[in-house]
C-alpha cells in the first residue's frame, strides 16, 4: 500500500476507441516520473483519470489507496495542459483561491517566486504574456506541498529559457515525500530531472524503468531509446 | 469549504452583477431628477438628454432582470465546462457542495436584484416629486391590501412557489447544460429532444392535476387571486387544498433535475 | 557552475566527475560548506535524488563529508584533494598519450612536440 498512484487493469474508452487498454502501473513516492509517449498515446487520459476529471470504463485507479474523490483531490496538485485560471483574476486573487481551497498551499513560497519574476500581484492574468501565465499557473501548482503532482505537458511549446525555468521550479519546490509525474513528448529536455520513465504507446505501458538503469544497461539516453521504441 | 465556494462564487458573479446594479441605481437617481425638473428644462437639447436618461434607466432595469440570469448561466458553463473546469473540478469539494453553492448564490442574486429593481423604482419615483409619490404610495396600498387579505398559508405558498420557480429555472438550465456535455456530436438534436420531453411532461402533469382536482378537491374548493411583482414570475395563487399539489410537483421536479445534474457531473464528468 | 551532460553515461556518474573537478580546480575550497542537495540539483538542473547519489559517492571516496545536522562540507585534507588532482591528471595524461600513439607518435616524438610548443604554451 506504499504506492501513491496505482492502476489496476485501467481502461478508458471513448466511443469505440480505447484510449487506455487495461494498464497496470504502480508509482512510488519520492520520485520524479516521466510519462512519455507520442500524442494520443493516453498520457492526458491517464492524468485526467487520476484527477477525477474522467471516470474509468474498466479497472480502477487509486491515489494513495483511494479512488479519486474529494479526499484524493486534496493531496493531488494538477497542472492542466491548458490555462485553467480565470483570466479576470489578478495574481493575488489566484493565490487567494489556492489558499482558500488547499490547506497545503505555501503562500510565502508562491509570493517569493512571483516577486523573483518581477510580477506585480495586482496584475490581471488577462494582461499577462502567455509565458507569464504559464509560469504563474506552475508556481501555484508547485507551491502546494502535495503528495502527488500531475503535470500535463508543462514544457510543451515554450522557449529554452522558459523550459529551464519550469524544470528548475519543479525540482526546486516539490515536496520530497511526493511523487511528481511529468507528461511530455519532449524527452531530451526533461531526461536529466527524471528518476524513472513510463513509455505509453496506443494506450499500453510498453516500458517502466529507472533512467540510470537505462543508461547503464543500454549505454544510451532515454531519448535515444524512446526514438528506437517508437520508430515507425 | 462550502463557505469558501460561496465566497468565490459571489466574487466571480458580483464583479459583473454589482456594476450593473450600481448603474441601474445611478440611472434611477438621474431619471428621478430629470422628472422633477422636467418643466424647467432650459432647452430642447436638455429635454432630449432627459428623455435619453429616462429611456436608459428603463433599459437598465431590463438589463438587470435579464442580465443576472445570463451572468449566472454563463458562470455555470464557464466554471464547470470550459478550461476553467480543470481548476473547479479538481478542487477538494464534493459535487453536492459545488452544485449547492451555485444554486444558493443564484437564488440570492435573484432576490437581491428583485429588491434593487423595486428600490430603483422607489428612488426614481421619490426624487421626481409629489405627483409621483402618490403613485408609489398607491402601489404600497395595493400591496398592503393583498397582504391583509391573504392568509398565512397563502404567504407561505407564495414564498415557496417563488423560491421553487427560481430553483426550477436555474436547475432546468443546469441540467440541460450539463447533459449537453455528453452530446458533443448531436447537440441540436439533443436540445430538440429536451424541449419535446419537457412539453410532454408538463402536458401529462396538467392532465393529472385536472383529474386530481375534479376527483378529490372539487371544482370550487378555493378562491383565486393574482399577485404581481415589479418583475419576475407572476404568481397566481389559489388557496385551497389542491394548489399544494402543484407546489409539491414543482419541488419534486426540482429534486429530479438536481439529482440528474449531480449524477452527470459525478459519473460522467466528461471534460475533454 | 557550468554543467554539461552526455547521453550514454548515467547522470550521477557525470555529476561525480564534474563535482570532483570543481573541488580539485578550487571552485569549492577545502572545508567549504556545500549548498543543500536541492540547491545543487536546481543549479545543475537535475533530479535531487541523482544529486544525492552523486554526493554520497563523493562521500565514500572521502572528498566530502557530512556533519550530522550542519550539512555537507568539502574535505579539509589538502593532501586528499591533491591526491585526487594527481589521479585525474594521470588519467588525462594516459588518455593523451594513447591518442598520440594512435597518431603514430612514440614517446620521444610526443615529448619533442611538447618541447616545441613550449613557447605557445607559455602565453
Amino acid at each position: 500500500m506504499s504506492s501513491i498512484l496505482e492502476c489496476k487493469a485501467l481502461q478508458k474508452r471513448y466511443g469505440l476507441k480505447d484510449a487506455l487498454c487495461g494498464i497496470n502501473l504502480s508509482l512510488e513516492p519520492g520520485r520524479i516520473i516521466g510519462l512519455l509517449g507520442p500524442n494520443g498515446s493516453g498520457k492526458t487520459t491517464l492524468i485526467k483519470l487520476a484527477c477525477g476529471l474522467l471516470t474509468p470504463t474498466g479497472g480502477e485507479i487509486l491515489i494513495d489507496g483511494q479512488k479519486p474523490s474529494k479526499e484524493t483531490k486534496a493531496i493531488v496538485s494538477y497542472l492542466p495542459e491548458r490555462m485553467a485560471l480565470p483570466t479576470w483574476m489578478t495574481a493575488k486573487q489566484a493565490m487567494d483561491y489556492y489558499q482558500d481551497f488547499y490547506s497545503d498551499f505555501r503562500r510565502d513560497t508562491a509570493e517569493d517566486m512571483l516577486a523573483r519574476l518581477g510580477l506585480d500581484e495586482r496584475q490581471t492574468i488577462r494582461s499577462m504574456s502567455k509565458g507569464m501565465r504559464e509560469k504563474l499557473q506552475l508556481i501555484l501548482v508547485m507551491s502546494r506541498a502535495a503528495k502527488l503532482y500531475l503535470l500535463d505537458e508543462p514544457i510543451g511549446g515554450v522557449d529554452p529559457a522558459t523550459r529551464d525555468y519550469i524544470l528548475k521550479t519543479i525540482i526546486g519546490n516539490y515536496n520530497e515525500d511526493a511523487a511528481v509525474v511529468i507528461s511530455t513528448h519532449l524527452i531530451a529536455d526533461v531526461e536529466q530531472v527524471l528518476d524513472e520513465v513510463v513509455f505509453l504507446r496506443q494506450g499500453n505501458v510498453v516500458l517502466h524503468r529507472s533512467v540510470d538503469d537505462i543508461r547503464e544497461a543500454e549505454g544510451k539516453s532515454v531519448d535515444e531509446l524512446f526514438r528506437q521504441v517508437f520508430a515507425y | 469549504m462550502f463557505g469558501k465556494l460561496l465566497k468565490h462564487e459571489f466574487r466571480a458573479t458580483g464583479r459583473i452583477a454589482a456594476p450593473l446594479c450600481g448603474m441601474m441605481l445611478a440611472l434611477a437617481v438621474l431619471a428621478g431628477m430629470v422628472l422633477r425638473f422636467w418643466g424647467d428644462l432650459p432647452s430642447e437639447g436638455f429635454s432630449t438628454a432627459g428623455n435619453a436618461i429616462i429611456i436608459l434607466y428603463g433599459m437598465s432595469v431590463f438589463a438587470v432582470a435579464i442580465g443576472i440570469f445570463i451572468i449566472l448561466m454563463q458562470r455555470y458553463k464557464q466554471n464547470l465546462f470550459s478550461d476553467e473546469g480543470y481548476l473547479t473540478r479538481t478542487l477538494p469539494v464534493s459535487v453536492h457542495e459545488l452544485l449547492l453553492s451555485k444554486l444558493f448564490v443564484a437564488v440570492i442574486w435573484y432576490l437581491v436584484t428583485c429588491v434593487l429593481m423595486a428600490l430603483s423604482v422607489i428612488i426614481a419615483g421619490g426624487l421626481s416629486g409629489e405627483a409621483s409619490w402618490s403613485g408609489v404610495k398607491e402601489l404600497f396600498d395595493t400591496l398592503r391590501f393583498y397582504v391583509a387579505h391573504i392568509s398565512a398559508a397563502d404567504v407561505v405558498y407564495v414564498m415557496l412557489s417563488t423560491l421553487g420557480g427560481m430553483l426550477f429555472i436555474t436547475l432546468l438550465f443546469y441540467a440541460v447544460a450539463t447533459i449537453a456535455q455528453n452530446f458533443n456530436k448531436h447537440r441540436l438534436l439533443y436540445y430538440f429532444m429536451v424541449i419535446l420531453i419537457f412539453i410532454a411532461l408538463t402536458r401529462l402533469l396538467a392532465v393529472f392535476n385536472l383529474i386530481f382536482t375534479v376527483r378529490f378537491a372539487g371544482p370550487a374548493s378555493g378562491s383565486v387571486g393574482v399577485i404581481g411583482g415589479a418583475d419576475g414570475p407572476t404568481a397566481i395563487y389559489v388557496t385551497g387544498s389542491h394548489v399544494w399539489l402543484g407546489l409539491i410537483e414543482l419541488y419534486l421536479g426540482n429534486a429530479l433535475l438536481y439529482v440528474l445534474t449531480w449524477a452527470f457531473l459525478k459519473f460522467r464528468p466528461n471534460l475533454e | 557552475m557550468e554543467w554539461q551532460f552526455r547521453g550514454d553515461v548515467p547522470i550521477y556518474t557525470q555529476l561525480c566527475e564534474q563535482l570532483t573537478l570543481a573541488i580539485v580546480a578550487g571552485a569549492f575550497s577545502p572545508g567549504e560548506r556545500l549548498p543543500t542537495v536541492r540547491e545543487m540539483a536546481v543549479d545543475a538542473g537535475v533530479n535531487p535524488n541523482t544529486m544525492q547519489r552523486a554526493l554520497s559517492e563523493l562521500e565514500r571516496s572521502g572528498l566530502v563529508y557530512t556533519q550530522r545536522t550542519a550539512g555537507r562540507y568539502v574535505t579539509e585534507s589538502v593532501e586528499r584533494i591533491e591526491a585526487e588532482r594527481q589521479r585525474i591528471a594521470e588519467t588525462r595524461a594516459r588518455e593523451f598519450l594513447a591518442a598520440m600513439e594512435k597518431l603514430g607518435y612514440d614517446h620521444a616524438g610526443t615529448v619533442d612536440l611538447l618541447e616545441q610548443m613550449r613557447g605557445e604554451w607559455m602565453q
